[in-house]
Order: structure tokens, then C-alpha cells, then sequence
């Protein structure tokens, strides 16, 4: 909804509100009031409730404190916010759903489910006015109808009548007269020229005078005009039934009122006579009568409380007077106040500031919820900038913490964040000038994302595990929507639970400049990504019962057994647990993903196996997220072969969405989740080079890797202007295949791998879009793919230790920090401010280990082809025996070659030196040096030198 | 008199008819009249005949044969036509924008009469 339709709106429900809660009051003391206060003070009681409905006090009043009846601000907030958002459920059903057992596991098909939203009322209240302004106009079209079809029919009053009512008005201002035979009784009709319309019949003259005195009551007080506005305010609140009733009883209560003025100062025998006009001009009605019904009509009880009344009637004493005179006001204070209540909470302070002076604006409490205060600088008279201190007093506590200390300036605010249950003091001194200024000071839920997300959901009753802004959405989020972005808009990740479950929720946050709050603008549960109105997975999946293939039933499981056989999964569906009997070790669980086309089964995962286990209770926790993070469709089944050999197979399909950023607390049910998944260091790792954050980044690798110095290639800069990542996941076939590498090897024997260790080793793959500053690094930037290899230190899969990268690795094998020794060299040679430019480059691979020389070489050439060098692999002999020597040497002038060369190879620590020497130089002395300590294929430059060196 | 509200829109094409002629005119002049102007056949003008004779909006003379005369002039129909949509009115929308002396309603002679006697002023007397 548009803002100021929204304010409306809210102003609308605060008066409906408020005039609900007069019309109840006033509903409560009538039977104490109706026969001791005079009619017309209760008439005008009732207009106090029609006020109510139509101003909206809390546009003109601000009550200086928060009052006794802070509801209706907050029933109103409660109701406006999520006027707009009614959250959508969706009710589940899920069918079919078998779990069979077959030898050969077949495909499962996926639940069905059936979907159903609740009514979106946001439509409905968009467009509430139009109800109303349609009631209204269809209202006025009946009565200018009515209007027209009786003013055909009016003629003139008679001589003698129209003498009587001028002797009536006595000279000021008077309605016309009229006689009509379509009238059904006598009434006053007409907003602007009022006229009273008198049926075409015979009237004694005390009837008459009856008659027109009642009109002319009506007419002074000018009670057709109220009509017309109770009718106005009535369709504006026709969802309210109080509205309803209100406008009933104004009617009432205007009768009643305009019959006590008119017999006010009769006698008996007057008043005698003003009830007969009033039973015979309801007996001479032409509307359609029943003859025989005794029913006891509206009508009929209106009438004969009227009638009642007159006779009840009394002079009022000075104490009914004074009593009526404090009622009203009573009851308008206690409409201005309720109404003001609903004025959103927005507290202003003037305040006469002299230069130099502090002088203490407000104190107050921070609620729970809140945890920072805004102070706005309103308006001023004098100074136009302000220095503001905040301090607090923590929880019982008598020093004074300052919050800020800084200048404010005429309209701007700023924030301090406090402490909740802490008690603030608010202090200002002008500067500049000495004057009165108004601050604005105000507890904001939402001065930051995470505080926005936690109001929610603490306001649900959830209780929250974890909070965190996050850069990015998962993809599946992305997909298909246009995000906001800039600095108005954030993306929140958070844990909590409901009493239903336990969820994972991503927000996306927008604020409309920087001084507002932040606002939900949309939420999603992580395991309905795809689609926030999608249905949750289930929380606790069946049980799978084992059957053989000759459809016999596992017998003699244990209850315990039996219950364990459950795929279980948390809500973020990280977490699966399956518990087997103890078998043979032919008992095990496998996980196969789906194929691509969404059936039949990719290679089958043996998850665990019972030989791998020790103990007779088996139940293994296999984290799902460790290898999918961004979910997956498959199926798992377990195993089991009892001691004769005989299977017995269950089968699930499960499905589900993960999440990228795991709780960093870990509280959930069934054991831990710690932050360090692989997918999760690896993005930490990106990142930490996004922002060069030497630090983070030497925490996402191994120690062999770590960075002594972050200037480690002189720039002091991993050089990345942009990065973005698009997905990053673990790679089942690239894990396969270093584990399978690994395995046996004799790296893995030289390193004391156990195959344990090797089995917790994973590949994970990111695609990324980096963008690299090129005056710094020399990487090429782009769309990339890369492999990360990380391990962790751990004997079996159910380790906690932090994964850490070991190795990187791109698709296409070449790898950048090889590339490095040799950048640097280049780098060398161009600071030694020759003149020369660099004609060859030469490789001479005598020493180049295998794997080094695949790298390498690629990434040479492609900066030959760059740089326009020519690449040649060859040792100085060959290129001298070629020419390409003398060719230098001869253009001495011009240009150069460097020729590069490996020694020292060590493999025990795994170091290296690249030397490299111009060809004009003589061979085999050493220009510049590089040594360089291999990881894998991670070469780290641990020391330049050479005579290059400037 | 509420006649007006139970004369259907075909019925009142017959009293048109009657109000027109400004005679008593028999069955068959009726029909023969129609005949120019509408599909009805012998029986539905029959129908409507005999409805507004038991509605005594017609009465019906013998003279041979039947004869019938309008017991409602055109004006007085008219006038209880808009009496009547102005009751509808009035019981409408209306009647919440004007002020009226007393709310008319359906109340019976029964009703009245309770009413006055309920009515009874202390050292008043009924004028």
C-alpha cells in the first residue's frame, strides 16, 4: 500500500477503535444514566462517539507520556503491519508415500502435495474507501430520489398553519412549510433549504403546534446536519458493527432529546397532549398495516419509549446539570486521550538550549526489543546545530557510559545504540545559538537489519538460535527476482525456533533512506526457496521398515531399532540420522542422487557402512550439508544383512534445500553443527581476498599456506576490485577422485595420511565472477571455476575440527601462484629500469617437476602471448646452439630474453628456487632468484634475490 | 390500499386498456383489442381477467355477458404506485437523512390502542 494510504488506513482503525471503546463505555452507563441525566446530555453523549469515529485526535494531540493506554497505538501498529503481510500457510497433505523394500532400488517418487493459501486480504483492505464511497452514493441516490418524488406532490401549507409556525419562529430564521399527501408522517427534510413536509391531513391546532415545535427543535439544534454526518462517518466505518449501533442510537437518543425540549415547559396536560399528536400521527400513517399483529416492533418500542419518557420527565437540578457537564467532559477526555494513543510513538521535546550549556533532554529505559535510539533534530528557533551526548547506565549500575558524543545539525539524526533494560540520558548543549529547539527521540526496533529480523521474530514467540546479515542469497533465491541492492537494502539470515519446528529463514530488508527503519520486505524458508508459498518439508520423516526380497519383514528388530529407522531431518534438513541394527557388515546406508532427470539413480554413496563401526548401537549422523549445501533431490536406503546372508533393503526419496550459512552455535537437536563447513571456508576464503582481509584468509587454509606477510607480493593486496560468487558446492566426482588418488600413494605415505584422513578430504567446486585489478595482481579475472581441496583433522567423518584448504586448483589445471615465481622475476627485471624490452622468454624444464611444468607453462604462455614475448623451452645450450643468444646480443640495444631454470629442488620441505638470468648475461649467472615452498600446487614465495635486485 | 403494488406489469397493460376506453368493455372486446398489440393468447388474458376481478381492482357486471370496469381510476393508481415507491424510499435511504416525527411503521389497531392506554400523563386528561 501506498504511504499515505497507509496512514489513512491507520488513522481509520485508530478511530474506529477509539469510537468502539467510547460507544462502549457510553453503552455501559446507560441504564445508570438513562432516567437521571436529561436526554439531551446523553444525546450529545453519543456525538462524543461519533467525534471519535470521524477525528483523529492522535493527529493533533501528543500526549506527553507514554499513557495508561498505549493499546490502541499498538493493536493499530500491530494490525497495519500486518494488514499488508498476512502470511500465507499452506496446508500439506502428503500422499502416497510408500517405502518399499526391492533388491534392485527403484525409483521413489517425490510427495505430492496439495497446496491452499489463505484468503490475501491486503486486496481487500486497498480498497475499502471505494466500498465506502459506492454505500454513500447509492444512500444519496435513494434520498434525491425521494426528494424529487415528494416535491412533485407538495402544495402549499394552509393560511392558518403557516401563521402558527411564524408565530412559533417568532421572527428568526424559519423553515418552509409544506403539505403533501405522499408524506407518511411529518417530517424536517433538507440539508440547505430545510422544509418541514406535513401529510395532507386534518390537525387540531395542538397538534400542529406539537408537530412543528418538534420540527423546529430539530431544525434549531440543526440535527439533520448530524444526521448527515453520523450517515457520512457510518459508511466510512461500515465493517465496524459498533458503527452500527452508534448510529442507532443516535437516533434514538436525537428523538428523545428533541421531545424533552419540546414539552420542557408544558404541564401535565401539555405533555398529555404532545404524546397523543405523537400516538395519532402514527395511527394516521399510510404506511401498510398489519390488523391483527400484536408483534412488538421496532417501531412500537421506539414509540412507547418516547412515550415513557414524557411521562418520566422531570425538571433537571442543579446537580444533574453539574454532574452531566463533568460526564461529558469525562468522556470527550477519555475520547482525545484514547484517540491520541493511537498516535504512533514518536516523542518530541523542546527545549530552550543555551550556548555552552548541557542541559538533560529525556531519560528513559530501552526496551527489550529495542536496542538504539534515534534522535532526530526536529525544528529550531535558535541553534542550528546541536551537540548531543547519550549516555547510559547499565542495568543497576550508577556510571555513565557515553553512547555518542557528537554535532547534530537542524534535520538530521543520528543513532546510538543502547543497551536494552539500560536507562539513557539524553543531554544537549546548543552551539551557535541560544534558543528552543524540539528533538525527536525515539527507541527504534529497527535501526538495523538484524534488529528489524529479531523484532519479528520475537513478536512470533520464536526464540532465536542465530541472527546474521549475509551479502548475498542463496541462488535459489535469486533465481527468477530482482533483488534490491545498495546500501537501503540488506539480506538477513537467521535460526529460530517456532513451536512447530525449528527454521531457517532468509529476509531481504529495505529502508527507505538512511534515517529510516528498516522494513521485511520478504522472507523465505530456506527449505522453500524455490517458492516462499511452497509447503515445508516434514519434519520427521517416516519410519522405513526393511523388507526382504521375498517381502518378509525384518523380524526380532528391537523397538529401539525400529524407531532409529528414521530418516530424520532438522527443518533446515542438515541433518540425517539413521539407525541400523547391527548387522553384518554387509549393513550399511547409501545415498544416491537423483539423476538429471529427476529420477532413476546417479552413482549410489555409501554413506556409511557397519564394518566401520565398532559397537552393537549403531547411529551414525551424516551431515548432508558437509557435501550438498545447496540441497538436493535423491534417495537414501538402508541395507542390512543379517547373519545368513539375507537383505533386506528400505528405500526414501528425500529432497531438500540447504543453506550456505550453518548456525555458528550449533544448537541443534541431534548434536552439532559447527561453522566450518567446506563450503563455508571456502567462501570465507574468497571473500577474505574480496576484502583483503589477511587474517580471515590465513584462517581458511592450512598452516603450510598461511600467509607470514601480507605483503607477500609487494602490493600488500589480493588485487580484487568485484567478486562475486554464483555457486559453490561440494563436488562428489572431484572428491571421488582425490580421495581415490590419494589413497595409497606415496605422497599420502610420506605425509602419514591415514585413509581416514584421506576419506575426509572434499573437493569443492565455486564458479565465481572476479574482476582483479591489474596495475596490482596479474591474475585474469572473469567467470572462473576453481576446485578447493580441503581436510580437516580427524580419524572418521564425525569430526568437528575445522575444514581447512589445502590446495587450489582451477579446471583447467593451471594454477596462479605458480605463476607467481615467475611474475615476480618479470617484475624484477622491469624495476631495473632497463630500456630492453623483453623479446623471449625461455623455460629450461631440466628440473621442473611433473605437475609444476603442467601449470606453468600454460600460464607463460599465455603471458608471452600478452606481452608479445616468444616463449621457448629449451636450456641455455639449445638456445645458444638456435641463435637466439647472439640474436640478443646483437641487438643489444633493444631487446632481451630471460631464460628461467629450477634447482634446488627439495622435496623433503618441499622448496624450490627459480633463477632466472638474462641472455645477454653470461650463463649461468643468476640475475634474480625466487625460492618458493610447493604445497600441492600452491607455490608460496618465501624470498627474492639476485643481483637484479635493486 | 395497497393495490398498487399487486397490479403486475401485464395486468396493468389491461387496466391501460380500461382507462383508455373509459367503458365497461366485455371479455372479448378485451381480447380482440390485444390481439393487434401482443402475443397473449385466449387463456393468459383469461388469467389475468379473473386475477384483477378477485383483487377487485374490476368489477365485473353482467349485462349478457361479463363486463368489466376499473375500480381504480389512473390517478389514483399512480398516486399508489408512488406512495408506494416513496414508502420504499423513505424505508430506505431516506429516512436516514431526514428527521421524522415518528418512525411510521407497521403497527396494528392493537398496537394503538395499547399504546394509549399506556400513555397516561399524571393530572393530565386525553384531549
Amino acid at each position: 500500500m501506498p504511504n499515505e494510504w497507509s496512514n489513512a488506513f491507520r488513522a481509520l482503525i485508530t478511530m474506529s477503535l477509539t469510537g468502539s471503546a467510547i460507544a462502549a463505555i457510553l453503552f455501559a452507563i446507560k441504564p445508570l444514566v438513562k432516567n437521571r441525566l436529561p436526554k439531551t446530555v446523553q444525546y450529545y453523549m453519543w456525538l462524543i462517539a461519533l467525534a471519535a469515529l470521524v477525528i483523529p485526535f492522535s493527529e493533533f494531540v501528543v500526549l506527553p507520556v507514554k499513557t495508561v493506554v498505549p493499546t490502541v497505538s499498538e493493536i493499530v501498529s500491530e494490525n497495519v503491519r500486518s494488514g499488508g503481510e498476512i502470511m500465507n500457510r499452506a496446508a500439506v497433505e502428503i500422499t502416497g508415500q510408500r517405502y518399499s523394500a526391492l533388491p534392485a532400488p527403484e525409483k521413489v517418487n517425490a510427495e505430492s502435495q496439495v497446496y491452499w493459501k489463505r484468503f490475501n486480504w491486503n486486496f481487500l483492505i486497498s480498497y475499502a474507501p471505494a466500498y465506502s464511497i459506492l454505500a454513500l452514493l447509492f444512500l444519496l441516490l435513494g434520498y434525491f430520489r425521494f426528494l424529487f418524488k415528494l416535491r412533485r406532490r407538495r402544495i402549499p401549507a394552509e393560511t392558518a398553519e403557516l401563521a402558527v409556525l411564524a408565530e412559533l419562529t417568532a421572527g428568526r430564521k424559519s423553515p418552509k412549510l409544506y403539505r403533501n399527501e405522499l408524506a407518511a408522517t411529518p417530517m424536517l427534510i433538507g440539508l440547505f433549504r430545510p422544509a418541514i413536509v406535513l401529510p395532507d391531513k386534518e390537525y387540531s391546532e395542538v397538534q400542529l403546534e406539537n408537530i412543528l415545535r418538534h420540527e423546529l427543535t430539530h431544525y434549531r439544534r440543526r440535527d439533520i446536519w448530524l444526521k448527515w454526518l453520523a450517515v457520512l462517518v457510518w459508511s466510512f466505518h461500515w465493517f465496524n458493527p459498533v458503527a452500527w449501533l452508534v448510529r442507532r442510537e443516535i437516533d434514538r437518543a436525537c428523538e428523545l432529546a428533541c421531545d424533552e425540549a419540546v414539552i420542557a415547559n408544558l404541564d401535565a396536560n401539555g405533555k398529555q397532549n404532545y404524546g397523543n399528536t405523537l400516538i395519532s400521527v402514527v395511527a394516521a400513517t399510510k404506511m401498510p398495516r398489519a390488523v391483527f399483529s400484536m408483534t412488538m416492533c421496532e417501531e412500537k418500542r421506539a414509540l412507547k419509549e418516547r412515550l415513557g419518557s414524557i411521562m418520566k420527565s422531570k425538571k433537571h437540578t442543579k446537580l444533574t446539570i453539574t454532574l452531566s457537564a463533568v460526564l461529558l467532559v469525562a468522556i470527550t477526555g477519555a475520547a482525545v486521550l484514547i484517540g491520541a494513543s493511537g498516535a504512533e510513538n514518536t516523542n518530541e521535546y523542546t527545549q530552550f538550549l543555551t550556548v555552552g550549556e548541557k542541559t538533560e533532554i529525556t531519560r528513559g529505559v530501552m526496551d527489550d526489543l529495542n536496542s538504539a535510539l534515534n534522535v532526530r533534530f526536529f525544528e529550531t528557533s535558535g541553534p542550528l546545530v546541536c551537540d548531543i551526548e547519550i549516555v547510559y547506565l547499565a542495568d543497576g549500575e550508577d556510571t555513565e557510559v557515553t553512547a555518542v558524543s557528537e554535532l547534530l545539525e537542524l534535520s538530521k539524526s543520528l543513532t546510538a545504540r543502547i543497551p536494552s533494560g539500560s536507562t539513557y540520558i539524553v543531554r544537549a548543549t546548543a552551539a551557535g545559538n541560544t534558543g528552543n529547539l524540539t528533538l525527536s527521540i525515539v527507541q527504534a526496533i529497527s535501526a538495523t537489519p538484524e534488529d528489524a529480523v529479531k523484532y519479528d521474530i520475537l513478536k512470533n514467540n520464536g526464540e532465536i538460535s542465530t541472527i546474521m546479515q549475509i551479502d548475498t542469497l542463496p541462488g535459489a533465491v535469486e533465481a527468477g527476482k530482482v533483488l534490491p541492492t545498495g546500501e537501503n537494502a540488506a539480506y538477513v539470515y537467521a535460526v529460530y525456533t517456532l513451536p512447530d519446528g525449528y527454521w531457517t529463514y532468509f529476509y531481504i530488508l529495505e529502508r527507505g533512506d538512511s534515517q529510516s527503519a528498516w522494513e521485511i520486505t520478504a522472507k523465505y524458508r530456506s527449505d522453500t526457496l524455490q517458492d516462499p508459498n511452497a509447503s515445508p518439508a516434514p519434519l520427521s520423516a517416516p519410519i522405513l521398515t526393511l523388507y526382504a526380497e521375498d517381502g518378509a519383514e525384518l523380524p526380532n528388530l528391537s523397538d529401539y531399532a525400529k524407531e532409529g529407522l528414521r530418516l530424520f531431518e532438522v527443518s533446515d534438513t542438515v541433518l540425517i540420522s539413521v539407525t541400523v541394527p547391527y548387522g553384518t557388515k554387509e549393513t550399511g546406508v547409501y545415498w544416491s542422487e537423483n539423476g538429471a532427470d529427476g529420477g532413476g539413480r546417479a552413482d549410489p554413496y555409501l554413506v556409511f557402512s557397519s564394518s566401520e563401526l565398532e559397537t552393537m548401537t549403531v547411529s551414525y549422523t551424516w551431515k548432508i550439508s558437509d557435501y550438498y549445501p545447496d540441497g538436493i533431490n535423491g534417495s537414501m536406503w538402508v541395507v542390512y544383512t543379517d547373519t545368513n546372508g539375507k537383505i533386506y533393503n528400505a528405500t526414501a526419496g528425500m529432497s531438500f534445500l540447504n543453506i550456505l550459512y550453518p548456525s555458528e552455535s550449533g544448537d541443534y537437536p541431534n548434536g552439532g553443527l559447527t561453522d566450518t563447513t567446506a563450503v563455508y571456508i571456502v567462501r570465507k576464503h574468497l571473500l577474505a581476498e574480496r576484502d583483503d582481509d589477511f587474517e580471515l584468509w590465513n584462517s581458511t587454509v592450512v598452516p603450510e599456506l598461511r600467509l607470514d606477510d601480507p605483503t607477500f607480493n609487494r602490493n600488500g593486496t589480493f588485487g580484487v576490485n568485484s567478486l562475486t560468487i554464483d555457486s559453490v558446492y561440494v563436488s562428489a566426482e572431484e572428491t571421488a577422485r582425490i580421495q581415490a588418488m590419494y589413497r595409497g600413494s606415496d605422497l599420502a605415505r610420506k605425509r602419514g595420511w591415514s585413509d581416514a584422513y584421506i576419506s575426509n578430504m572434499v573437493a569443492v567446486a565455486v564458479n565465481y565472477t572476479v574482476d582483479y585489478d591489474n596495475s596490482k595482481v596479474p591474475n585474469t579475472g572473469g567467470q572462473l571455476s576453481q576446485y578447493f581441496y580441503l581436510s580437516r583433522d580427524a580419524e572418521n567423518s564425525q569430526s568437528n575440527t575445522p575444514w581447512l584448504i589445502f590446495d587450489i586448483m582451477s579446471p583447467g589445471g593451471q594454477s596462479d601462484t605458480a605463476y607467481e615465481a615467475f611474475r615476480q622475476i618479470i617484475a624484477h627485471y622491469n624495476k631495473i629500469g632497463t630500456d630492453k624490452t623483453i623479446k623471449y622468454i625461455a623455460i629450461d624444464t631440466a628440473n621442473i617437476p611433473a605437475q609444476v611444468e603442467a601449470q606453468l607453462i600454460p600460464a607463460v604462455q599465455k603471458a608471452s602471448d600478452e606481452n608479445v614475448w616468444e616463449l621457448l623451452l629449451d636450456t641455455y645450450d639449445g638456445l645458444a646452439e638456435k641463435g637466439y643468444i647472439s640474436d640478443i646480443t646483437a641487438d643489444d640495444s633493444i631487446s632481451e630474453g630471460i631464460l628461467f631454470w629450477f634447482s634446488e629442488v627439495n622435496a623433503e620441505d618441499n622448496t624450490m628456487k627459480v633463477r632466472a638470468s638474462r641472455f645477454s648475461s653470461p650463463k649461468d649467472s643468476v640475475g634474480a632468484e625466487v625460492t618458493v615452498s610447493i604445497y600441492f600446487t600452491k607455490w608460496k614465495v618465501t624470498d627474492v634475490s639476485g643481483l637484479w635486485k635493486s | 390500499m395497497n393495490t398498487a403494488e399487486r397490479i403486475s406489469n401485464a395486468e396493468l397493460e389491461i387496466m391501460k386498456l380500461l382507462w383508455r376506453e373509459n367503458r365497461p368493455m366485455s371479455f372479448t372486446e378485451i381480447r380482440v383489442a390485444f390481439q393487434q398489440t401482443s402475443r397473449w393468447d385466449k387463456s393468459t388474458i383469461v388469467t389475468l381477467i379473473r386475477r384483477l376481478a378477485d383483487k377487485g381492482v374490476l368489477t365485473a357486471e353482467k349485462r349478457g355477458v361479463l363486463y368489466y370496469t376499473p375500480n381504480i381510476s389512473e390517478a389514483e393508481y399512480v398516486r399508489a404506485a408512488e406512495q408506494q415507491m416513496l414508502d420504499k424510499l423513505y424505508g430506505g435511504s431516506a429516512k436516514r437523512f431526514v428527521t421524522a416525527l415518528v418512525t411510521g411503521g407497521k403497527l396494528s389497531e392493537a398496537d394503538i390502542d395499547e399504546l394509549k392506554a399506556y400513555f397516561k400523563m399524571e393530572g393530565g386528561n386525553d384531549a
